[in-house]
């Protein structure tokens, strides 16, 4: 192996050699990635043979590239119009969107843009509430069709004959979803504690009279020119005979309270009281916890707000086909994760 | 004597202070306040050391980031090029400043002043000359460069993969873990039984968060766990609590005759007062015994929070109920230790095959993260043995060791150094001079695991084990009387009321009174009780705003109206620096100073994946790859790259109309429908299928590349950003194509393992590259950076709710392993053994908060202001409530807008210059078979070119060539000839000591090959030493009276005389028949 001594006498020969040339450009670079960068030692010899001394960051020859002078062409914010694009049915989340922020809503809905799976993505807490969501229905429809549906107030042997039952439910959905056994591991080791609180709060809410009648249900509703649609968590009916429409969630209990509390921008319990004919009926989120107990969180105005969304849509709707502009009102954390932010230009809004 | 200059501790004068501290011989810890000169001082020593002889590359010089590694080398080099341009008088000077004055008799072969001035003005061009340069590098490159030359019996031993790959950032990897340790946990049962009682007790979010703690704190963790500290560093209650000793669980007392008496007897008691709410407990606490509830027990003596109830004086038998109570009291903490002890050998268990599955899988890919460079650089440092190895491997025996910014070492960095450092004690003066200089007041490293106990630890080494001198200088040259005043004030009130220790009071050689500033407060708006009337907000025009985005908005575009106020009052716009504490606080700031037109830049990095400009060419790429992606292809239509309007998206998707083609599918077709946006969509398919091709072909960079210049990329997205941002747009979209060649080792030869290798982040934008922007930093990011005027953002924040889930090390600065390692369930109920070393943790992020506020007041030079949104609960130890007092209130002028600095409308942008290739293709060369002569003298150049006379050589020279035998054996004569004749010395090794055959040369733009070439060697006599000769093999006799072949020697001789210009060329034909003609 040569020594350090002979491969820098070897370098300074060489480079002896390349000053040889009868023209000889020499290029080096001031910075990488922000970090300033020095020239070579051989570079800065010539430097200093070139005296006076030049400043190191004084290039010799003038940069050499051609200017070229552009015009700016700032970007503007968007205002599409809608009416070429007319739309036939609405769904909660797609007037979600539109509240959230018009230009997110003609990019996902009017223009039909998704974002495509990911390949190979880690398996989380959206799958976890799928995968409740699923058992869920399995389970109640099976309650329903058993003779353990009845009672009030359940026995210590219809508790033990309803776990075995939400268990066969939980089994028949991992294996639908196909969920790998490693990665499920953590929300295997809590879902004892989600089923107890489970049933518990079924128990509960059984006493208070209600009964299940459907889940996972598609209801439409005819709306001014267009069908409003989605699919309902969860449909049971009180002892007076009204419906209660109930929406899972498997978010921390706050965010569950703070959207009962925001009412006037929670779209999705009024938008699925407007899927049902009903004038008396009640709405609710029931929180699957994790660490405090299942818990409905019922919306006391539901009528009310059911009243202003229908307005809202066929106000917004109307404008919509009328040609109104679209504007891209999204803020903050709207649009931290939107995915049309790429489309608004935000980023380059002056 | 200035008192802001100390010396052992006593008052010194300036002069002697820097005498003292660039005296390359002696080793001297300084401890020195912002804006000191640390740098100056440093940097002074190495022109010290370099002017005493010591070698360049004999000094190191160890920084926190490569950036403060790349500005001192810029420092040093300036001054070397000043120096060699100075007259004497400068010369003088600066050397007085480093303290070489007077008698210089002493040093180093330099006997005057004259010859030093001399030496230090010839410095610089000694230094190039040397070749080898000053190191200055970080402690993680100076450790990498020890590890790659470490033994592999270490790696082995160490357990690291022996060829590897440096990961920089282990985010990555870290996230790679976890599937594996689940699927271990599946394997062994009594690990998930582990797993399980952790997340039943605390929740699977809370769960995870321990285990992350572990994870990053793996060092502390494996360090700790040999030493057994992890398992005793939570005691057993019976330990701690003898008098439960002997019992499963301190619960069990109950059942013992003692103390079930005593709380009977409070039972009774308690039953019998007179009090309602005293005899229901007495009740309760009976009910209890007798179901042997323990929690029902303890709760009906302790409140809630665990506090003894108060109970009336006047209860009959009261002094039992209280000694129930403390029994009670004493079973509580028990159980508290009991759990406490239990989850810290359940966490520990889970940890070790965390730990485990995470070295393994770094094995398997061949990761070595920056904490295994760590541990392997203390493993051979601190052998003297290897370390004298390794040193003579990386050739650098080192002289002058000096470190910056000490305060951020961490104890495991100190470990390496001091174990090294003690490995020369009683070895005499082969230890280097050792300079360590840092504050322990700007210490804001400690989630970095920086230790400022390692500060102290460093300087009694360098005092007791160097010999060598400690410093303090208290007195900046940066900040202005008022900025000064502030801190004396802050600092001073904290050294009272906080216990903030260490603090002296600064002084400044700076003459400007300067200013210090409160913006008004932005007042968070009355809670309204009554829920406020349904009012249906309009979604087409009314945007929905959420709370604290308001505030923080509001703070932004206050604080952006005093920054635009500041501008017009003169000051450049990089004059003024932002700070927060939260990179977030900053980026609606960056949004008000754009809308002011103002330049502003986030210094903090970030991912080069999250900007706008890598996305839309990542969207670009990807749906090349995948065209069924319309999502991506709406992006890049609507970027730059194509400028799409809305309307034209409109038309793509009326086109599609109800088939299930794919956008790409759809601009394919030749018959789009008519409209007045058509002209948008003309031509895109055809663009988009030449870039398809291209990406299909090349590989990611040059397909890049390629789309780069056909679609005028960089010019179209710099035309689009806002004047602010071009320069970073700019350099993102050049730095992805750099990333196209470097990520992974360049290994992402498919776009598509390219994107996603970009989408796993990891990659930094490059940083800030406008000089004259306004800066926006976090606190960390301003660490040696000073700013005329500084405004700080949000100081008016509650303090943190206790942390929960955490890890709780005590890892003294100068000991091998932590003392204690203790998971935590949650800082506001610690088990009583982990209760002292939790007060210290705490004291300890006290002081970091107060050293985070003395990091961002000293960044100012002149005007200091600070911000503040009022806080949700009472903030009393708050930034703001520090600094209020001292600060004028300053109201806010509405500002209208800069009428000077509005956008210009157009822009200039260098470009290459065409890169002209020719398209004609290259002339066909006419190939008319040679003849007979010339291949036989080819022939005869193949033999000697591969120095083989033998005859199966000459029958592969007569098949290449096609001769006969006859031709063969004719070039084989003449090939010997040559070998044998005139010049046989030319193949003589005794003769010659250089020697190439066919070798190519570059002259004058013409490239050509010479026969031989060989230099001879010295023989002394003859005059001939080190002579070159052009050698060249003629068939033909005389070569010499053929003008061209002359001419030609003469051009071989010029091209070898030009690379040794001063030496001798000599020239010859060799023929044939074996004779040497020379060429003149």
């Amino acid at each position: 192996m040569p020594t350090r001594a002979e491969l820098a006498q070897a370098q300074r020969a060489a480079w002896q050699y390349a000053l040889t040339a009868p023209h000889l450009d020499v290029l080096w670079r001031l910075s990488e990635g922000g970090e300033s960068l020095m020239p070579s030692g051989f570079v800065q010899e010539l430097l200093l043979a070139k005296k006076p001394a030049q400043p190191l960051s004084l290039s010799l020859s003038p940069d050499p590239r051609p200017q070229r002078t552009l015009a700016a062409q700032p970007t503007p914010q968007p205002a599409p119009t809608g009416q070429a694009l007319p739309i036939s049915t609405l769904s909660a989340s797609a007037y979600e969107d539109l509240r959230r922020c018009p230009y997110r809503f003609f990019a996902l809905r009017l223009l039909k843009l998704q974002e495509a799976d990911e390949l190979e993505s880690e398996l989380g807490k959206r799958d976890f509430g799928n995968w409740l969501h699923l058992l869920l229905n399995i389970f109640q429809n099976a309650l329903k069709n058993s003779s353990l549906e009845v009672s009030n107030t359940p026995s210590d042997q219809q508790i033990r004959a309803r776990a075995a039952m939400i268990n066969i439910a939980a089994e028949e959905a991992t294996k639908t979803l196909g969920l790998s056994a490693e990665e499920f591991l953590p929300f295997a080791v809590i879902w004892p504690r989600v089923r107890d609180g489970y049933l518990d709060w079924l128990a509960t809410h059984e006493a208070s009279g209600a009964s299940y009648v459907e889940g996972e249900v598609w209801k439409r509703m005819p709306l001014g020119n267009i069908e409003l649609v989605g699919k309902i968590d969860r449909i049971d009916h009180m002892p007076d005979g009204s419906r209660l429409v109930m929406d899972y969630k498997t978010e921390p209990a706050n965010t569950t309270k703070d959207r009962i509390k925001d009412a006037g921008e929670d779209t999705q319990l009024a938008f699925y009281a407007a899927l049902l004919e009903d004038d008396t009926l009640a709405a609710a989120y029931v929180n699957l916890g994790e660490k405090e107990p299942t818990k409905t969180y019922t919306q006391p105005e539901i009528v009310e707000l059911r009243d202003d969304l229908i307005g809202g849509i066929l106000s917004d709707m109307g404008r919509i086909a009328d040609g109104a502009p679209l504007p891209a009102l999204g803020e903050g954390k709207a649009c931290e994760f939107c995915t049309a932010r790429g489309l608004c230009r935000k980023d380059f809004w002056t | 004597m200035n008192p802001a200059y100390t010396h052992n501790g006593q008052s010194i004068s300036a002069e002697a202070f820097y005498a003292i501290a660039c005296d390359p011989r002696r080793s001297v810890a300084v401890e020195a306040c912002a804006g000191a000169g640390k740098t100056w001082m440093l940097v002074s020593r190495m022109v010290r050391a370099l002017l005493e002889g010591a070698e360049p590359h004999e000094i190191l010089a160890i920084t926190f980031t490569k950036k403060a590694a790349g500005e001192m080398r810029e420092r040093l080099y300036e001054w070397l090029a000043q120096f060699a341009d100075a007259d004497n008088e400068t010369l003088e000077i600066e050397l007085k400043n480093r303290g070489v004055t007077g008698d210089l008799g002493y040093q180093n072969g330099l006997q005057t002043n004259e010859s030093v001035r001399e030496q230090l003005s010839n410095l610089y061009q000694q230094v190039l000359a040397h070749g080898r340069p000053v190191q200055i590098r970080t402690f993680h490159s100076w450790f990498a460069a020890l590890l790659r030359s470490a033994p592999m019996a270490v790696l082995q031993q160490m357990g690291l993969p022996s060829t590897y790959e440096l990961l920089e950032d282990d985010g990555p990897a870290k996230a790679l873990v976890w599937r594996r340790f689940y699927a271990a946990l599946l394997k062994h049962a009594d690990l998930k039984a582990d797993f399980e009682a952790v997340v039943l007790a605390h929740g699977r979010f809370q769960a995870d968060k321990a285990l992350h703690g572990a994870l990053d704190k793996r060092t502390e963790f494996l360090l700790a766990d040999a030493a057994g500290v992890v398992d005793s560093s939570v005691q057993h209650f019976s330990v701690q609590f003898p008098e439960f000793a002997g019992l499963a669980h301190p619960g069990e007392a109950l059942r013992t005759g003692t103390a079930m008496a005593l709380l009977l007897a409070a039972a009774k008691a308690l039953g019998a007062a007179i009090a309602a709410t005293f005899s229901a407990k007495g009740v309760e606490l009976e009910k209890a015994l007798s179901e042997g509830d323990v929690a029902a027990m303890l709760l009906a003596l302790l409140t809630e929070k665990g506090m003894p109830r108060k109970f009336g004086e006047k209860i009959i038998g009261i002094s039992t109920v209280r000694d129930a109570q403390d029994l009670a009291l004493r079973m509580a903490a028990a159980i508290t230790q009991h759990e406490a002890w239990d989850y810290q050998q359940r966490m520990a268990r889970l940890s070790r095959l965390l730990l485990a599955e995470f070295a393994a899988l770094k094995v398997e890919r061949g990761w070595v993260d920056m904490n295994d460079v760590e541990r392997a650089a203390q493993v051979m440092l601190g052998d003297a043995v290897l370390s004298g190895w390794v040193q003579e491997r990386l050739d650098a025996r080192i002289r002058h060791l000096m470190i910056d910014e000490f305060q951020d070492t961490n104890p495991l960095q100190w470990q390496a150094l001091s174990n090294w450092l003690s490995g020369y004690a009683g070895a005499g003066g082969r230890a280097p001079s050792v300079f360590i200089v840092g504050d322990p007041k700007q210490s804001i490293y400690r989630f970095r695991r920086a230790e400022p106990q390692v500060f102290i630890a460093a300087q009694a080494f360098v005092r007791d084990a160097m010999g060598g001198d400690l410093l303090a200088c208290d007195h900046t040259r940066r900040s202005s009387q008022a900025v000064v005043g502030a801190v004396n004030s802050v600092m001073g009130h904290a050294a009272i009321n906080d216990g903030y220790e260490g603090f002296r009071t600064h002084t400044s050689a700076s003459h400007d009174e300067g200013r210090v500033l409160r913006l008004p407060s932005i007042p968070r708006a009355e809670k309204s009780q009554a829920p406020e009337a349904l009012e249906w907000r309009d979604s087409l025009t009314t945007p929905r705003e959420l709370l604290e985005e308001t505030l923080r908005t509001l703070e932004a575009r206050q604080a952006a109206s005093w920054i635009a106020s500041q501008i017009a009052n003169g000051i450049r716009p990089a004059g003024v620096m932002a700070l927060s504490r939260k990179r977030a606080s900053l980026l609606p700031l960056q949004d008000e100073l754009r809308a002011l037109h103002i330049p502003a830049q986030i210094g903090e990095k970030t991912e080069l994946i999250d900007c706008c400009e890598v996305l839309d060419i990542v969207a670009l790429l990807d749906v090349l790859v995948s065209p069924q992606h319309d999502l991506s292809l709406a992006r890049a239509l609507r970027s730059p790259l194509f400028n799409l309007s809305d309307d034209a998206l409109v038309q793509i998707v009326l086109a599609k109309a109800d088939s299930k083609l794919s956008w790409f599918e759809v601009l394919q077709k030749e018959e789009l429908p008519a409209s007045q946006f058509s002209h948008e969509l003309m031509g895109l398919g055809a663009t988009l299928m030449r870039y398809k091709a291209l990406l299909d072909a090349l590989p990611p960079h040059d397909a890049l590349q390629a789309i780069y210049d056909s679609g005028d990329v960089l010019a179209r997205f710099a035309a689009a950003a806002p004047a602010a941002s071009r320069g970073a747009v700019l350099s993102n979209l050049r730095a992805l194509l750099t990333a196209a060649l470097q990520v992974d080792g360049g290994r992402y030869a498919t776009p598509y393992a390219f994107v996603r290798a970009l989408k796993a982040g990891g990659l930094q934008a490059p940083a800030a590259v406008n000089p004259d922007a306004v800066r926006l930093l976090t606190i960390h990011g301003a660490k040696g950076l000073e700013a005329e005027a500084v405004l700080l953002l949000d100081t008016d924040t509650a303090p943190r709710n206790a942390d929960s889930m955490s890890v709780l090390v005590d890892w003294p600065g100068q000991a091998l392993a932590p003392h204690k390692f203790v998971f935590l369930i949650s800082e506001s109920t610690p088990p009583a053994c982990a209760a002292e070393t939790l007060v210290v943790e705490q004291a300890a992020r006290r002081r970091e908060e107060l050293n985070a506020l003395y990091v961002a007041i000293t960044r100012a030079k002149s005007t200091l202001a600070v911000s503040s949104i009022e806080p949700y609960r009472e903030a009393p130890d708050s930034w703001w409530q520090r600094l209020q007092g001292l600060a004028g209130a300053e109201a806010i002028p509405t500002f209208v807008g800069l009428n000077a600095e509005i956008e210009s409308d157009s822009f200039v942008l260098p470009d290459l210059p065409e890169f002209v290739t020719s398209n004609s293709p290259a002339p066909q060369q006419v190939i008319e078979p040679d003849s007979v002569k010339a291949r036989i003298g080819k022939a005869m150049h193949r033999l000697l070119e591969f120095n083989d006379l033998s005859s199966p050589a000459e029958g592969r020279a007569a098949r290449e060539f096609g001769l006969n035998t006859d031709q063969a054996s004719q070039a084989q004569a003449m090939a010997h000839r040559i070998r044998q004749g005139a010049a046989a010395w030319a193949w003589d090794a005794s003769v010659v000591q250089w020697q190439g055959d066919e070798v190519e040369l570059t002259h004058n733009g013409e490239t050509f090959r010479l026969d031989r070439l060989v230099q001879r060697r010295d023989d002394g006599h003859t005059g001939k030493n080190g002579q070159w000769w052009v050698l060249d093999y003629k068939s033909a006799t005389s070569p010499q009276r053929q003008l061209d072949l002359v001419t030609k020697m003469k051009t071989y001789v010029a091209a070898v005389q030009a690379i040794y210009p001063g030496q001798t060329v000599k020239a010859a034909f060799l023929t044939g028949d074996g004779r040497m003609v020379m060429v003149d």
